[in-house]
């Protein structure tokens, strides 16, 4: 993405030398050399070693499982090494721990934000300045030094809302004025953008650089490899615990780094084929949703068709999904292959044949205690049950059905969600909606934090599914994948449709351009 | 002043009780009938403090009963062992501390449910009690006991010069101590806490060890006020407490409340006994009037708050 | 890729379950050793007996924990459907099912007002049913102002708790076992149950799965109200009496046997399976504890202990396991066992050594002592005496009585008693002392209809059945040791009150909880006595204490502002007439008297200070003396039938009326007489 190209810095300028740098100016403020690290037998770092340098951008890349969360872990002091040794700010640290890193001005920002949604925005921020042991809080100062704060960054976000009532975009702001105020050297920063919208990426951006001049020296997590490739100055590569390479982002590309992520090269990302448009599946019109926020929305989508629906976070596309899924009624008519019906219940929905898979993987998706088998069937529980009762046989041939058909990776039906990876975890909740053979399936976010193979893996999955003449509503803040995997793209703006381009008008200038309307919208305005 | 909004219809309840009485009640509002209701609700209020704290950060304690037994029991054989007032308020506070310490460090240590915790001390606690008293009483008790040896005027006095002060020191600690902002931080979000850096296992503890010794406290002020010490005494007391708590508009799932509403709710829930009392209503009815209020103040609590989440439909629950 | 997936066997059985059986096991192997009596099918069928009112709670309480809910309102839905059972079959002449109906949908509303608040306005469960814990338990009381209590039902209907079926098997089994059978259908088997998990697990995430969460939770919440009625009229069938304060406490009772059971109250994990397990581990060892005559508190102690080390257990492990990641949650299992083996003998270890610990001091203490009586008789009698309530002085200073008596007459003597006023537990202890097989029992009746059928049975099985304090059916025992009738009681008060008062003079009682059978009766005669000889005097107002001396203060110190033309204050509970006193003392009030039924001991300083009257009691060290005295001699056959008196040690010559031991009559204390007693 052409918005996000590195700008070039002075900081960038001296970096000189080849990885892995020998010191000269400027100095590491985080070394870590040889590191290793098992779980129960589980290899999870195999000696890896990892430079920071001040006033640097270094993106840690790899798929899920390749052991950049352990590794994080391990800076921050939640995971203590088995062997190798760590330095921060050129001192070698014997017993990590989150106070011992803190201390020393480690400070990480994960992709959800953990604010605390009872307090005020200028709260929140106070929690994290109080390290001069101060007994006492002079709120007034505080609530000054956090607009300060939040102003510095470019954002205009009142110290006195509740951080309840923050949007995604407007959370991650906070925590990194949290960052600033609570003094980082270090910041690790996962998956920061994984909620965002572009233009919401802009701005953290441009937060981030200006920390990165400032001369904090910052570690940069995710799966977006345009970001990556936009934002960092370095960028280290991890494979199966091992660092693969480290490189300057200006002498990588993005079709490199994936075959250094995967040890093999992907060849087409999207897999997209034309197959045979048939009638109409879904139809709304003028759908109205006040406790949603929705107004005036018209659309319809044909069976075999993958309709994109895109916007920022907050114009509504969540809302429109769970309207549509009976989770915020509506109390108006759907039109489902011409036939109206009013949808009450995501009950109501599965029996129509709606399908949805949301956002929030693990907290929606999936319910990660529970096994993948009762995972499979949960939406489908009458299919494996007889008089209420449920057939335990039945319901393992289904789970053995699609854990073969999804080629998802566990080590048995009744492992529980949460130990597979991400992409297994998200092809599990797909199997959940596959189950109940839906006419309409709403995809929300379908590849959001899932590693680079499981991505391409789920692309795949859809198109399938569009073929086999299923209607999609495919939800994604990541432009080239609405781009790249739908017919028809829907772009929402404030709690409408702004407008419907096809696969063939559709470019990122018009979708951006419609997304924002002619003004900036409330969201956006951080 | 949307923090206030949940005490709001507390208080207003508070206020209409009050109409009523100051109409049909006659002497309800009479300086001795206040100081009577005030030592009455005393013992629940110091509790309450710590209760609120231990709910704040999104845990419960239903064993202050039996600790509270305890510790009178405790606060009269130092007496009667000849200890002066001062340390035998001492010894209850840390009889009481150490009780509490014992729940906290199930909780914050070994993350035992807070339910499950207090549940088993609440029993073992009082029955232990029982063995080792037989339930017998504690006479016998020097004549500067009670009252520590002062006129009832000038105990009450004192008594309520102190429970202001702890009301106005947990008030303000909540607000401009670190540790203050500490407790709602833990209670709104844990991981998040951890995270800040603050130490919630150690946060935890220190709010149940604290509420050991308030009970304590609690418990000495009390027995103070008579000549000898029953062995079964804070039967129930947990329900009270937590109670008014939660009528004071106190989230119970942490993260949300205010003292002020706490005090709110003890006086609810300490004058309503006595009020209907006043107004000639059967004793045998009492017990489902205070269900009732309970229930309608949680109701009018969830409404005013539902109002304010539907502008933010996404937390909304499905289903 | 892995094409072949092979469905792995699943265990259902969770390690705490596994250590929770083991736990049983060794229980009962240890009390099999120990307790004699308890190794037969007889005690068994007993032991599950008195444990289908709980268990129906415990039941119905699994899913809703699971869910990550608790109902703490349970036990007062018991007693507020026990009420209205009883009303509508006595007072609303209904048949007995068309009462049941009655009662059943009372459980319903229960319920059906927890599953609105809940799942309809989706407030916290805990507060909700904390509210409704207070209201029904309330309405219940309203309604029968405490102290109706509905007995007389007939035999038909009380089979449904005491019969046998073949014999053997009490009847409320199969019933228990039907609704167990149920909710493992509904919780293991069904969609609903399935549901139940996943709610508990995460809500919202059932919510997106297209789980109707609000009507699952509305159900549960539902039938908890319903299985909570059924639990209801089992109790009252049971006990032959239903009573505002039926199922009081049952609650905590119920959610220890559902947590011990391994079922978390985060929700998401447990059994029915373990809430079963935690409930036979409950009632083995209430019955073993009685049957080896250890104190009553013990087993609370026990319990405490108990769950706290299996919960932590539970955690240390889970923690443990945590703290790798969960590859495969079966191979995690099998690494801990062999801990998990330490610690489970550790746990029973210590429980062994608490149980037999106590056991081997008092035989070894005894021992000694009894020699040369076993020598001379060859048998050594066990007399078992049993208090109302373990806590109230007047029982505590009557006990001490009954020890002198004991060591006198070289008999062993077993003193136990709710600990609390519960009329179900003293059938539970004379059950397991028909078990033991004692040769004297000594009843202070709580409640007449309740406890006369198991004495009945206990005279069957050959043991003698004295009753004191208050009497049972006259066929139910044989003797009944009578210090005072009710009505000589109330005479004697209402006689000093119109003494002290003025001719038209008002006073006010003070009784103990509401529900208080005795107090009740008394108050009865009190309102007789004044209409019949003193119609100018009034009874102002019934307050209750609890008997809890703060609120007993609390209470007089009302009285005496809202009726100021009181000027006499009764109180007819031992620790109210302490805290009626203080109360009359600090509100500086000449000119009020009070009365009332007391001990002499926790009394004296007011007696003295002038504020106290007079306070009627009998002696009751020599009452605790002729328990243990009248049930030797019975139990040595020397007392003939048609005896007029009996030599009774100290006592001297007793008079008897029929088949009644009169003590004497009441004895007045005052200032005069007070510190010549020592009780």
């Amino acid at each position: 993405m052409l918005i996000f190209l590195a700008r070039p810095t002075i900081v960038v300028a001296m970096l000189v030398a080849d990885c892995p740098l020998i010191v000269r100016s400027p100095r590491p403020v985080l070394a870590i050399n040889s590191v290793t690290k098992s779980f129960a037998g589980v290899q999870a770092l195999k000696g890896v070693s990892f430079e920071l340098l001040e006033g640097e951008i270094h993106a840690l890349i790899g798929e899920n499982g390749a052991g950049k969360s352990t590794l994080t872990k391990i800076i921050t002091g939640a995971v203590i090494a088995d062997s190798g040794s760590i330095e921060i700010l050129g001192q070698a640290i014997s017993h990590n721990s989150p106070t011992v890193s803190r201390s020393l001005g480690v400070v990480a920002i994960y992709q959800q934000p953990s604010l605390f949604p009872h307090l005020t925005v200028a709260e929140n921020i106070a929690i994290a300045l109080e390290h001069d042991g101060a007994w006492l809080v002079d709120w007034q100062s505080r609530y000054a030094q956090s607009t300060r704060l939040i102003e510095s960054l470019g954002a205009a976000i009142d110290p006195r809302r509740l951080a309840s009532t923050l949007s995604m975009a407007e959370q991650q702001i906070v925590e990194i004025a949290k960052a600033i105020g609570a003094n980082a050297k270090i910041l690790l920063m996962d998956e920061p953008t994984a909620l965002l919208t572009d233009r919401e990426v802009e701005n953290l951006f441009r937060v981030v650089r200006r920390l990165r001049d400032d001369g904090v020296g910052i570690i940069y997590i995710s799966h977006r490899l345009e970001e990556i490739l936009g934002i960092s100055d370095r960028i280290t590569v991890l494979r199966d615990g091992e660092t693969i390479g480290c490189h300057k982002a200006n002498e990588v590309d993005r079709a490199e780094l994936i075959q250094f992520m995967v040890g093999r090269s992907i060849a087409s990302v999207f897999p997209k084929r034309e197959v045979p448009i048939g009638d109409v599946a879904l139809e709304v019109r003028h759908l109205r949703n006040d406790e949603a926020g929705l107004h005036d929305i018209s659309f319809s989508v044909r069976r075999g068709e993958i309709f994109g629906l895109a916007g920022l976070v907050g114009s509504g596309r969540t809302e429109l999904a769970r309207t549509l899924f009976g989770l915020t009624p509506s109390g108006s008519d759907i039109l489902l292959s011409g036939e109206a019906v009013r949808i009450n219940s995501a009950a109501d929905a599965i029996r129509l044949g709606i399908g949805y898979l949301p956002e929030d993987r693990r907290q929606h998706g999936v319910i990660l205690e529970m096994e993948v088998a009762t995972n499979i069937s949960m939406a489908n529980l009458e299919a494996v049950s007889r008089g209420g009762l449920l057939d335990h046989q039945k319901e393992r041939d289904l789970a053995s059905f699609y854990v073969n058909d999804l080629r998802i990776k566990t080590p048995s039906i009744f492992a529980s969600a949460g130990t597979l990876s991400g992409g297994n975890q998200q092809k599990v909740a797909l199997a959940r909606w596959l189950a109940i053979h839906p006419r309409i399936m709403i995809l929300d976010e379908p590849t959001q934090g899932v590693d680079v193979g499981s991505k391409a893996e789920i692309h795949e999955l859809i198109v399938d599914l569009a073929e086999r003449g299923m209607a999609i509503l495919l939800i994604s803040s990541e432009l080239p994948e609405v781009l790249g995997m739908s017919d028809r793209i829907g772009v929402m703006h404030a709690g409408t449709i702004a407008g419907i381009l096809t696969r063939e008008e559709a470019t990122q200038t018009k979708i951006m351009s419609l997304a924002f309307g002619h003004f900036e919208s409330e969201v956006s305005s951080v | 002043m949307k923090e206030h909004s949940r005490e709001a219809s507390v208080a207003v309840a508070i206020v209409l009780l009050m109409l009523v009485l100051a109409t049909l009640a006659h002497g309800y509002f009479s300086r001795e009938n206040l100081a009577d209701l005030f030592l009455a609700n005393m013992p629940v209020m110091i509790i309450a403090l710590g209760m609120t704290l231990i709910i704040l950060t999104g845990q419960i304690d239903i064993s202050v009963g039996s600790v509270f037994a305890i510790c009178s029991v405790v606060t009269g054989l130092c007496a009667r062992g000849g200890l002066p007032a001062v340390f035998g308020l001492l010894v209850a506070c840390v009889a009481g501390a150490a009780c509490g310490a014992v729940n906290g460090g199930f909780v914050a240590y070994l993350r035992v449910p807070s339910i499950v915790v207090t549940l088993a001390t609440m029993v073992a606690l009082r029955d232990t009690l029982r063995w080792k008293t037989q339930g017998s009483w504690v006479g016998n008790l020097p004549s500067n006991f009670q009252w520590f040896g002062v006129t009832q005027q000038v105990y009450t006095a004192g008594t309520l010069v102190m429970v202001v002060l702890l009301i106005l020191l947990f008030v303000l600690g909540l607000r401009f101590l670190r540790v203050g902002r500490t407790v709602f931080a833990t209670g709104s979000n844990e991981t998040a806490a951890q995270i800040a850096g603050i130490n919630t296992k150690r946060l935890v503890f220190t709010v149940f060890t604290l509420t050991g010794a308030l009970t304590g406290l609690a418990a000495m002020l009390n027995s103070v006020r008579f000549n000898q010490i029953p062995s079964n005494s804070g039967l129930g007391l947990e329900m009270k407490v937590i109670a008014a708590v939660a009528v004071g508009g106190t989230a119970i799932t942490g993260g949300t409340g205010t003292i002020l509403g706490t005090v709110l709710g003890v006086g609810l829930l300490g004058s309503i006994g006595t009020a209907l009392t006043f107004l000639n209503v059967s004793a045998y009815w009492e017990k489902a009037i205070q269900g009732g209020i309970i229930l309608s103040a949680i109701i009018l609590n969830a409404l005013s708050t539902h109002h304010k989440k539907h502008a933010n439909s996404i937390n909304a629950l499905p289903g | 890729m892995p094409s072949q997936v092979k469905p792995a066997r699943r265990i259902r059985f969770s390690n705490g379950e596994w250590m929770l059986l083991f736990a049983l096991m060794t229980e009962i192997v240890l009390f099999c050793a120990a307790a004699p009596g308890f190794f037969a099918w007889t005690n068994m069928f007993e032991v599950l007996r008195f444990s289908v009112e709980l268990g129906l709670l415990s039941v119905a309480l699994t899913p809703i924990l699971i869910t990550g809910g608790i109902d703490l309102s349970v036990g007062s839905a018991v007693g507020v459907s026990a009420v209205i059972f009883g009303m509508a079959w006595r007072d609303g002449h209904m048949p007995i099912p068309l009462a049941v109906v009655v009662a059943l949908l009372v459980g319903c509303g229960c319920g059906a007002l927890n599953a609105l608040l809940i799942a309809g306005l989706r407030l916290p469960p805990l507060i909700v049913t904390l509210g409704t814990y207070s209201l029904y338990r309330g309405i219940a009381e309203g309604i029968t102002h405490g102290a109706v209590s509905y007995t007389g039902y007939p035999k038909s209907f009380l089979v449904l708790g005491q019969g046998y079926l073949w014999r053997t098997v009490p009847v409320q089994l199969p019933i228990f076992l039907l609704v167990v059978a149920a909710y493992v259908l509904l919780l293991h088997r069904s969609v609903i149950g399935r549901a139940l998990y996943a709610i508990g697990f995460n809500s919202e995430g059932a919510g997106y799965a297209g789980i109707p969460v609000r009507k699952r939770l509305a159900l549960i919440y539902l039938l908890s109200g319903v299985v909570a009625s059924l639990a209801a009229i089992i109790y009252v069938a049971h006990l032959g009496l239903a009573k505002s304060d039926l199922g009081r406490g049952y609650e905590l009772e119920a959610i220890t046997a559902v947590v011990l059971g391994g079922t978390s109250v985060f929700g998401g994990r447990g059994t029915l399976f373990g809430t079963l397990l935690g409930l036979f581990f409950l009632s083995v060892l209430q019955n073993g504890m009685h049957l080896l005559a250890l104190p009553s508190e013990l087993t609370g102690v026990l319990i405490g202990l108990l769950l706290l080390g299996i919960v932590s257990y539970d955690r240390l492990r889970a923690m443990r396991i945590n703290a790798k990641p969960r590859i495969y949650p079966l191979s995690g299992a099998r690494a801990t066992r062999s801990k998990q083996v330490v610690t489970v003998l550790g746990v029973l270890l210590l429980t062994a050594f608490a149980i037999l610990l106590p056991r081997f001091l008092r035989t070894a203490k005894t021992s000694a002592t009894k020699s040369d009586v076993r020598v001379a008789t060859g048998h050594r009698p066990v007399i078992a005496v049993m208090p109302k309530a373990k806590g109230d002085p007047y029982f505590i200073s009557a006990r001490a009585g009954a020890e002198e008596a004991a060591r006198e007459l070289g008999v062993d003597l077993i003193w136990d008693g709710p600990t609390s006023l519960d009329a179900s537990q003293q059938n539970e202890l004379v059950e397991t002392w028909i078990t033991r097989g004692v040769d004297a029992i000594v009843v202070a009746v709580e409640n007449k209809g309740s406890i006369s059928t198991v004495l009945r049975k206990a005279r069957q099985h050959g043991i003698a059945v004295l009753t004191w304090d208050a009497d049972a059916e006259p066929d139910a025992r044989d003797f009944f040791l009578n210090q005072a009738t009710p009505e000589g009681i109330a005479n004697a008060l209402t006689d000093e009150a119109a003494r002290l008062l003025p001719s038209d003079g008002q006073f006010a009682i003070i009784t103990g909880p509401l529900s208080a059978e005795n107090q009740n009766e008394w108050i009865a005669y009190v309102r007789k006595r004044l209409a019949a000889k003193y119609p100018d005097l009034t009874l102002t107002t019934v307050q209750p204490s609890d008997d809890d001396r703060d609120k007993a203060f609390s209470q007089t110190q009302t009285i005496l502002k809202v009726y100021p033309q009181v000027k006499l204050i009764m109180a007819i509970s031992a620790p109210a007439v302490p805290g009626a006193a203080e109360a009359v003392q600090q509100s500086g009030r000449k000119g009020v008297d009070v009365i009332g039924l007391s001990l002499p001991a926790i009394c004296k300083p007011y007696v003295h200070s002038g504020v106290v009257q007079t306070i009627f009691l009998w002696n009751t060290r020599n009452l605790g003396y002729l328990t243990v005295y009248a049930g030797w001699l019975y139990e040595q056959k020397r007392i003939p039938p048609g005896a007029t008196s009996i030599n009774a040690g100290r006592l001297g010559t007793l008079q008897m009326r029929g088949t009644e031991v009169i003590l004497g009559t009441p004895l007045l204390i005052n200032k005069a007489n007070i510190d010549s007693l020592d009780f």
